[in-house]
């Protein structure tokens, strides 16, 4: 999949937005600082968007402070024309500028939210990474059912490899927010939803919650961290079969505790895990889990 | 049995200092009222006059004043919610979780329901019937029945402060976090009992005012010779009609679940938490526009009166009206893009939406251009009509980008979509609602609102929006999210302590509006108007005297022209013309929409709190009440003699 990097206007627009924009932050917590091409597009066609929108936004600003300074009651004279209120001319700019606009706009929409599809990989090379999280009251588990090795509060991915992540929900509604590499998608009982990228640069992250859960719900957020293929390698190793496992037992410790959680490893968990969470809420079709037309 | 269900001392707000502070206020203002009333010896008055009033004009003004009361305490809540937010970095701040999550709830819903809802419809009672030349509206008892069962709705949630807790599950009150499992408490049945109650009310109001407008317009008036004003309450009296059950059924449901153990929207047991967003919106998103229209219809009067020119484009504004009002049953899947829809789903109605923004964009250039070649007038509704026209469109822009599925994947619920929201609500609904405040106050009391503190207020307001919401945009694009109670990301706080300055400048914005309404009382003399014209309006509602007769209009009058007034004044039209005065026919007054409020509230009250005896006796009372006023005897009209006329 290729960036964004629609044809009309200047390519430096999108550069001044990004600068501007980015002098606003200063931890990796947003989609500013990208990791992901998922992430950078979204970044790159909100700032199209709204450099679109300008076309509009500038003459407004413009006719709202001329006009009324202009034909301001104690300075006008010969010019007030009382019954002028039609033109053809202007009546069709003013509905067709703003709908050329809005088709351009809706063509980068219908494009770009295809190909930014949470539900499909954003890249064709790589055996995928399958993870699959749950989200508790107030933390959450990840699985890596080909790894045998568990985490709570912590998820480690490698660098340069497409991720696949299937996500529920042992408590309420959530939503899983990977800033800066996926964006969100919610978490919702007795079902199954699908986050899919790929993270193109190491680094630290502070993935969380987006979806209002109680008290616990500022402190419901837990660390990314993208290594390098070799040392997420090491850390399946070092665990896997090593560190304690994720048992029934600590799940459902965890599970039932209305509190977050430190970060923790574990070298391994039950078989079907994640599928027993989905079905404790749900009997049939529990993959079907999406409002519209999922195949 | 407990004949007090859940009630105990245990209801007191106790949970936390502010809490008990704010109760405290509320219970010693309401004392203090009803005291003044009885020293002053108010109360036949009130009773007479205002309480049992079935004049569309009165209720207005009551509606007005449950909404800027309501404003108070809505904007108390998002006083303390950025002081919280500014200081809450690593630390506690001044609320308690469970007291900061009631407060975002309350505010969400006291300015949407009980502050937003009431202004607007007050308004339109007060402009829409003089408007199109009619005497009242279609149904006047039950316009009164509509204002008490909002009222009603209102006092519910005044309650909650002081017994028991209000919802922590916001606005929205999305389940499963609003079923019985997660939050037993009383908070989120005030919430569905308040919003229920008025909801009920507002169904009533759009079909009352659907029929007025289609059906009591004066002679001559045809549709496309009605003020913008009266199209945009047409269009959203539709949409009152067409979406309010939606909120009605999907919070039954939700009430079913919590109350009699279904599962609707439940976690496991067959419920689906989907079913709930889906029908919340479909109420929720054409609300946004049940809540804009009309003060694009006061802009529209505002603009064409202080420019001294007819509206530009009305044709196009009025087609322009009627498509947003269409496409706004289109959208509201844009509130769930990240539920999992598939890309087709999410893309179709992300263009839906910004769809909107092409006849909301023609009305911002006829507002400009009906300026173009006119004699602006800088008067204090003008001032509001400007500073909305150069906000708004920012948060058009906000709202097209939140609108394309993979921006809102990294943008929904963060406080980049509060600053939307409240981008479009203070800006294009709360600023239309003040200039109407400020333009059509003379009309209803007779006398001018002090200009230079209208101005005053403007100015703070405009500012305290730009600081306040302008670092929520930032602080959202930096992964803010929304609801936040204490956080530990250093980067926003500074941010954060600009929105807190914002709150403090839209604080003196509010005082200023109480110190003009004060002022203008004390000097009513000077600002005292006889004309029944102040401004040089446009429009029929200025052809009557101010304050108007009961019946509005001594003589019903005959429509010649869009701007019938401007029509008149240009040909010097003799209003003798419009006929002889005959005798009318006016409505009594009657105290059963008091009745129904009161029985509403006992019915909500006794809901909330488990009193099944209480709530079973009130709801059998609601619908005997209903029943007997259906059969009762009492004559809704009579007749009272031609009036005579003064010549003006």
């Amino acid at each position: 999949m290729a960036r964004i990097r629609p044809a009309i206007g200047p390519r430096t627009l999108s550069l001044l937005g990004a600068a501007v924009l980015a002098g606003c932050t200063t931890e990796t917590h947003s989609f500013l600082n990208p990791a992901s091409l998922t992430a950078e597009s979204q970044r790159d066609l909100m700032i199209w968007a709204f450099g679109l929108m300008l076309v509009v936004l500038i003459p407004v600003w413009v006719m709202a402070i001329w006009f009324p300074w202009r034909y301001r009651e104690d300075k006008s004279g010969a010019d007030y024309r009382p019954d002028w209120a039609h033109s053809n001319l202007i009546e069709a700019v003013v509905w067709i500028v703003p709908a050329i606009l809005v088709v351009a706009i809706s063509a980068l929409v219908w494009v770009y939210t295809h190909r930014l599809d949470p539900y499909a990989s954003p890249v064709a090379r790589g055996e995928p990474l399958h993870v699959q999280a749950i989200s508790l009251d107030w933390k959450w588990v990840f699985l890596y059912p080909d790894n045998g090795v568990a985490s709570v509060n912590t998820l480690i991915l490698p660098e340069g490899r497409p991720v696949e992540m299937s996500i529920t929900s042992d408590t309420v509604m959530n939503a899983l927010y990977l800033p800066g590499l996926a964006g969100q998608i919610y978490a919702m009982a007795g079902m199954v939803t699908h986050l899919n990228f790929a993270p193109d640069h190491r680094g630290h992250f502070t993935g969380r919650n987006m979806q209002y859960s109680g008290d616990g719900f500022p402190d419901h957020r837990f660390d990314v961290s993208v290594e390098s293929a070799g040392d997420f390698q090491r850390f399946v190793r070092e665990h896997q079969g090593h560190s304690p496992q994720l048992s029934t037992a600590t799940y459902r410790q965890l599970a039932n505790a209305h509190a977050t959680a430190r970060p923790a490893v574990f070298g391994g968990f039950p078989p079907r895990l994640f599928d027993q969470v989905v079905h404790k809420y749900c009997a049939t079709d529990c993959d079907q889990t999406t409002a519209g037309d999922r195949p | 049995m407990n004949w007090l269900g859940r009630l105990s001392l245990d209801a007191l707000p106790l949970y936390s200092p502010i809490a008990a502070i704010g109760a405290g206020v509320e219970v010693l203002a309401g004392l203090a009222i009803v005291l003044l009333i009885w020293r002053k010896g108010w109360w036949t008055r009130l009773w007479r006059d205002w309480l049992t009033t079935v004049d569309h004009k009165k209720l207005g003004v009551m509606y007005v004043v449950l909404a800027l009361v309501m404003l108070l305490r809505g904007f108390a809540d998002a006083f303390l919610m950025r002081t919280q937010q500014a200081i809450a970095l690593n630390s506690e701040g001044i609320l308690p979780p469970d007291h900061f999550d009631q407060i975002f709830t309350a505010h969400g819903t006291i300015m949407i329901f009980f502050m937003a809802m009431p202004f607007l419809v007050g308004l339109l009672n007060i402009v829409v019937p003089l408007q199109i030349g009619a005497r009242d509206v279609a149904f006047p008892r039950l316009n009164a029945m509509s204002l008490w069962m909002t009222a009603a709705g209102a006092a519910l949630v005044l309650l909650s402060l002081v017994l028991g807790t209000f919802s922590t599950a916001g606005w929205t009150g999305y389940p499963p976090y609003s079923e019985l499992a997660t939050t037993p408490d009383t908070g989120v049945d005030y919430w569905i009992w308040s919003v229920l109650i008025a909801g009920v009310g507002s169904t009533m109001t759009g079909i009352n005012f659907l029929v007025t407008i289609l059906r009591e317009r004066a002679p001559g008036m045809t549709l496309m010779r009605m003020p913008l004003l009266t199209w945009t309450a047409l269009v959203t009296s539709v949409l009152m009609v067409f979406a309010f059950p939606a909120l009605t059924v999907s919070t039954v449901m939700l009430a079913l679940d919590r109350d009699l153990g279904m599962h609707f929207f439940t976690n496991g047991g067959g419920g689906n938490m989907m079913n709930y967003m889906n029908l919340f919106w479909i109420w929720g998103h054409p609300e946004v526009y049940i809540l804009i229209l009309p003060a694009f219809g006061i802009f529209s009067e505002v603009v064409a009166t202080f420019s001294r020119k007819p509206l530009f484009g009305y044709a196009s504004l009025v087609y322009a009206t009627a498509a947003i009002g269409i496409l706004s049953f289109t959208v509201w899947l844009h509130h769930f893009f990240t539920m999992g829809a598939s890309a087709n789903v999410n893309a179709a109605f992300g263009i839906a939406t910004m769809v909107i923004a092409v006849p909301t964009g023609v009305k911002v250039f006829d507002w400009l251009f009906t300026m173009y070649h006119g004699r602006v007038r800088f008067t204090a509704p003008m001032l509001w009509t400007l500073g909305f026209i150069v906000t708004f469109v920012i948060g058009g822009a906000t709202g097209v980008l939140l609108s394309i599925p993979p921006v809102d994947f990294a943008m929904h619920n963060s406080v980049f979509l509060v600053a939307h929201f409240h981008n479009m609500l203070v800006p294009g609904a709360l600023f239309g609602y003040l200039a109407g405040y400020m333009y059509w106050f003379p009309k209803v009391f007779g006398f001018r609102l002090d200009e230079r503190w209208g101005k005053r207020s403007f100015w703070a307001w405009i500012i305290g929006f730009y600081l306040a919401f302008m670092p929520l945009y930032a602080t959202g694009i930096m992964g803010m999210p929304r609801r936040m109670e204490h956080y530990s990301n250093a980067a926003w706080q500074p941010l954060l302590w600009v929105a807190e300055l914002g709150a403090v400048f839209i604080g003196i914005g509010v005082l200023c509006l109480a110190i003009q309404l004060a002022v203008s009382i004390r000097h009513r003399e000077a600002l005292r108007d006889t004309t029944g014209d102040p401004w040089d309006g446009r429009t029929l509602e200025w052809a009557t005297a101010s304050p108007p007769p009961a019946w509005n209009f001594d003589v019903q009058p005959t429509v010649h022209a869009l701007d019938e007034l401007a029509w008149r004044k240009a040909r010097h039209y003799d209003a003798t013309a419009d006929g002889a005065p005959a005798p009318i026919v006016m409505p009594n007054d009657t105290a059963s929409g008091v009745w129904l409020g009161a029985l509403a509230f006992v019915f909500g009250f006794a809901m909330v709190w488990y009193v099944w005896w209480l709530a079973a006796l009130s709801l059998c009372g609601l619908i005997g009440f209903v029943v007997f006023a259906m059969f009762s005897e009492t004559p809704e009209f009579r007749v009272v003699d031609a009036p005579e006329v003064t010549p003006c």
